[in-house]
């Protein structure tokens, strides 16, 4: 179960870095600690923080 | 960090981090730091280091994995062993800790927390947990900030 959800955010992921919409959204619930994925129609709790912004910003490499 | 900037970062961290957060030295600019525990969608918990720099927030901070140590690729390798990686997005390690890619420096404005800088490095956590899955490496999940 543990690897399905963790498979579900990776191709999340890797949708969004070739610039492709799911609708869906990564969202930090604070509850659990977690990054979670919500779907359309999905209940979003207040207190989360939507990352997906944060991830489309992109990872740096500076040497 | 100020204390004004201290009262704001430790309002946001008690809010979505409970528990999960220290602040080590946060008075002392020369060697304070952030210990955060993540935790993955896999299960595993992750403890970072945020080094705090003495001109932060007008300098973006620095981020290794401090445990679990050493991390591991796909292919077993010590992920300390590769240096600086674009394809891993992780940059030099110290004290054989991973130093995580994050906020791009030239991209970097005093308006970050350091609350969204434990989000981006959980984010980097959950593509770590994939490429683990897959052997895909990290720049599969994570794109790269623009060059500019």
């Amino acid at each position: 179960m543990n690897e399905k959800k963790t498979k579900e955010l990776g191709i999340e992921l890797a949708e969004r870095n070739r610039n492709k919409s799911t609708g869906n959204d990564i969202v930090f619930d604070p509850v659990t600690g977690e990054l979670v994925l919500v779907r359309p129609g999905d209940r979003k709790d207040p207190d989360s923080t939507t990352v997906n912004q944060i991830a489309e910003d992109g990872f740096a490499l500076v040497i | 960090m100020d204390s004004a900037r201290l009262a704001l970062e430790s309002t946001i961290l008690e809010r979505y981090l409970p528990r999960r957060y220290a602040f080590v030295h946060p008075t002392d600019s020369s060697r304070s730091y952030l210990d955060v525990g993540l935790k993955t969608k896999s299960g595993n918990t992750y403890r970072l280091k945020i080094l705090i720099p003495p001109d932060y927030p007008s300098a973006m901070p620095l981020v290794y994995v401090v445990h679990p140590k050493p991390l591991y690729d796909y292919h077993k390798q010590d992920l300390t062993s590769i240096g600086a990686s674009g394809k891993m997005h992780v940059l030099t390690s110290a004290d054989g800790c991973v130093q995580l890619c994050h906020f791009k420096g030239s991209l970097w404005h005093t308006n970050i927390t350091l609350y969204k800088v434990a989000l981006k490095c959980l984010i980097w956590l959950e593509a770590y947990h994939n490429h683990l899955l897959t052997g895909n490496d990290i720049d599969y999940y994570l794109r790269h900030c623009p060059q500019h």
